[in-house]
């Protein structure tokens, strides 16, 4: 065969060597293997303002109902530094406003985490250099990824449309802002994610540069001057006004813009570069002595993880702490911003107690436990090794949470006493981060493939169930078998449902335990 | 002869470490080219600079007469690669992996596919969570063999084969080259690169230290000899500027390599001590690669 032959063909075709090359087929790859996550996600989305629309509607029928909430809320410094002014007195005003800076968050996540995950976590995998070894453009999959999170977004604009303006017959125009300031900064979010896939040499190092990229970008309307918070993630549904007086539609090209401006830097630098690199190198750890136990195997593996994360919680506790001193704004107390942050911190504890209970999960189905387990390791002190560290954990990070917010309440406010209260409140949570954990060793042991959504679904349930009580439209008595019930800064707990909490945890653990003792190995 | 590949002067740095040092090759059209050094020597540096994914700090790379990094995409529809570490998309199957790089490739026969498949004994419709890595190497083979390709990139493509899988991959490759396809394989497995190879090229530390046809890397070795004598041998080292290594002495029995070319100066001396037997055979391409791999560097 001669090349020149071959040359001649409609392969050398001008266009034959464009960057975009193939970049259909990826989109296609992308929709195929994320379908469900994909229509989840777009559900959710939709879900969220329709969620809001209800609960407001039914907790504010009528205007007087309405405007009692929004000098309550305007006079909260908190509200108002998180959401800014509600934009008009109507029904929907309120819901577009409580809803705006959630959508972002939850929007604004899902989209950087798709990102990163179709970009340098297929490159981590090795699968990049299977595609790219095809005819396939060089921004092929960056323009993909960006093409599909579009797409996902405007979707989930169709069925805010639908669900809003039609179900609930909110006007067409205001949906529409709302809806689309609520995609375009998603998609924002979702082009840092894009980027930070090619800056940070690993998918974990991009995940935690981008997520740090959308806190900074929606939690600062706490500390920013008014004036400037126009300009961050967090300002732009307040500019846009959506249901109010004087709805700003050009607001929506500041994130597209940006967005653009984000995945064309992304391009730059992905043509640039070697494959598997990136300008943010991991760093090579220290070299340290093998472990000489499952329980020391843990730690090496994940240990920095949880003192990392339990120091983070710490500083993070004591800073509310301290502020929470000297805290005294309209309805808002000191005391209560504590509580509520402590719950908060409790439900963040709760997610990484999940996170923990699923790592004998990853490494099982990575093929790292059949190893250890074809030595001389049995396997219960394997996944002992690796549930000791995974409940000791919660406890300690709520230790942190404890000791931090009472620390520095009581360094603010002249208040030793605070230290051990605070610690006390969230100690009494471990049973309830245990359950959650427990639910999850339970479905790894009897059903190992199902443990991810089975344990992450019980987190939402027991999230959802908040929101339904705070909304009015769950009993008490039926939210005290949630295991976040208890722990509510509305409810005083007692001692019998943390109790009944932690036998379910130990009921759970034992099943777990026992049924993985039973199973096959996963291949 | 239409070069396919050519390579010359080539350097990969990674921060301090020369992965390609200066490294220089050359595929003929229509050729099997075998491609071999121990592990870290290169070779998949190589291979990646090859299909455009790492770019070369210095040198000179021709690819189907074109540039590996700049004509990437127009130069992939020619080519085909099966990496050295296959993963694949837990959740499609096989034959979805295999249509989808067909796809990609943008030039799949489907015909050859399917004729694949059935000779790889490949279930297709599994989802590629459950394949061992044989059966994830199956899908990559599968999927570049059945490319319309003038150019085959193969990274130890039969490690994870069984027996009767290696021998059909051998097959394909002998098909394949029939038809004028030119075939980079780099391997381990020295029995395969001495059934299939026209030509080899053994890369150490970054740099080709040898290349040719197996005739002439045989040219100037050694021939092994073992003979049984009716008396113990003294000194046979030494004698007329003779090079011997590796003498081995049990009883009347004696081992030692000799350069080839001059095996009958060492029989002179051999009969002296009463010759009774004696095998003697060229050196194996084992022992070949064996004396690459292992020869201390020499800066």
């Amino acid at each position: 065969m001669s090349t020149g032959a071959v040359n001649a063909g409609p392969v050398n075709a001008g266009h034959a060597n464009a960057a975009t090359m193939n970049a259909g087929t990826i989109a296609l790859l992308i929709l195929r293997r994320d379908r469900l996550l994909l229509a989840a996600w777009i559900v959710v989305a939709v879900a969220l303002p329709a969620f809001n629309a209800y609960s407001l509607a039914a907790l504010m029928p009528a205007e007087p109902h309405r405007l009692a909430f929004i000098a309550a809320a305007e006079a909260n410094p908190f509200t108002n530094a998180l959401l800014g002014p509600v934009p008009g007195t109507s029904i929907e005003a309120l819901v577009g406003w409580r809803s705006s800076v959630q959508s972002l968050l939850i929007g604004g996540l899902a989209g950087l985490l798709f990102a990163i995950r179709h970009t340098r976590a297929e490159e981590d995998a090795g699968r990049r250099e299977l595609v790219a070894a095809g005819a396939v453009g060089r921004h092929a999959a960056i323009s993909a990824v960006v093409a599909v999170v579009a797409a996902v977004n405007l979707a989930v604009v169709v069925g805010q449309c639908l669900v809003l303006g039609l179900g609930f017959g909110y006007p067409p125009g205001g949906t529409l802002l709302f809806g689309l300031t609520g995609a375009a900064g998603a998609t924002m979010f979702a082009a840092c994610g894009v980027l930070a896939a090619q800056l940070c040499q690993s998918a974990p190092l991009a995940r935690a540069t981008g997520v740090g990229v959308l806190v900074a970008g929606l939690v600062p309307g706490l500390v920013v001057p008014e004036e400037l918070v126009a300009y961050l993630p967090a300002g732009w549904p307040r500019v846009a006004r959506a249901y109010g007086a004087g709805e700003q539609w050009w607001v929506l090209w500041i994130p597209l813009a940006l967005a653009a401006v984000l995945t064309l830097l992304a391009f730059a630098v992905s043509a640039r570069r070697d494959l598997g690199t990136g300008l943010l190198p991991e760093r090579a750890g220290p070299v340290r002595p093998a472990p000489r136990s499952t329980i020391g195997l843990a730690w090496r593996l994940y240990g920095g993880q949880v003192v990392s994360w339990t120091i983070s919680l710490g500083v993070a506790s004591a800073g509310v702490g301290w502020v929470s001193a000297s805290f005294e704004v309209g309805t808002l107390t000191g005391d209560t911003l504590l509580e509520v942050f402590t719950y908060v911190f409790c439900l963040v504890v709760a997610c990484l107690a999940v996170t923990g209970a699923l790592r004998p999960y990853g490494e099982e189905s990575r093929g790292r436990a059949s190893p250890l387990l074809a030595t001389s390791t049995g396997r219960t002190r394997w996944l002992s090794g690796h549930l000791v560290l995974g409940l000791a954990a919660p406890a300690a990070m709520l230790l942190a949470v404890g000791a931090g917010t009472g620390a520095g309440h009581a360094l603010a406010g002249g208040r030793p006493e605070a230290v051990p209260v605070q610690i006390g409140a969230a100690l009494l949570f471990t049973p309830a981060a245990w359950a959650v954990a427990g639910v999850a060793i339970a479905a790894y042991g009897l059903r190992p493939r199902a443990a991810v959504p089975v344990a992450w679904a019980v987190v939402v349930l027991s999230a959802v169930c908040v929101a339904m009580w705070e909304a009015g439209v769950l009993g008490g008595t039926a939210f005290l078998f949630t295991p976040f019930g208890y722990a509510h800064p509305s409810i005083s707990p007692g001692f019998a449902a943390p109790a009944g909490f932690a036998l379910a945890a130990a009921a759970l653990v034992t099943v777990g335990g026992a049924a993985f003792h039973r199973r096959d190995l996963l291949a | 002869m239409d070069s396919v590949i050519s390579v010359s002067g080539l350097v990969k740095t990674y921060g301090r470490t020369r992965a390609l040092d200066g490294l220089d090759l050359r595929v003929g059209a229509g050729e099997i080219h075998g491609f071999l050094g121990p592990n870290g020597a290169g070779k998949t540096t190589t291979l990646r600079v090859l299909l455009g994914l790492l770019r070369a700090d210095a040198g000179e790379v021709r690819l189907l007469g074109g540039h590996p990094w700049h004509d990437a995409v127009r130069l992939h529809r020619r080519l085909a690669y099966v990496p050295g570490d296959v993963t694949l998309w837990d959740e499609l199957t096989g034959g979805q992996i295999i249509d989808l790089l067909g796809r990609l490739h943008g030039r799949p026969d489907t015909r050859r596919r399917d004729e694949l498949i059935a000779r790889f004994e490949l279930d297709p419709g599994k989802k590629a969570r459950t394949y061992s890595k044989g059966n994830r190497q199956k899908v990559a083979l599968v999927a570049a063999l059945a490319a319309r390709a003038e150019l085959l990139l193969l990274d130890e493509p039969t490690s994870g084969l069984d027996p009767l899988m290696e021998e059909e991959f051998r097959r394909c490759l002998a098909e394949r080259r029939a038809e004028g396809t030119a075939i980079l394989l780099s391997s381990h497995v020295l029995a395969e690169v001495e059934a299939l190879c026209d030509r080899v090229s053994i890369v150490r530390r970054g740099r080709v230290v040898e290349s040719g046809t197996l005739t002439e890397l045989r040219h100037l070795t050694w021939t092994s000899i073992t003979a049984r004598l009716e008396r113990p041998p003294e000194r046979l080292d030494g004698a007329h500027g003779l090079e011997v290594h590796g003498t081995e002495v049990h009883g009347t029995e004696v081992r030692f390599r000799v350069e080839s070319g001059r095996a009958g100066e060492v029989l002179t001396r051999l009969t002296a001590y009463g010759l009774l037997d004696l095998t003697a055979r060229p050196a194996t391409l084992e022992e070949l690669f064996l004396r690459h791999y292992r020869e201390p560097v020499t800066p």
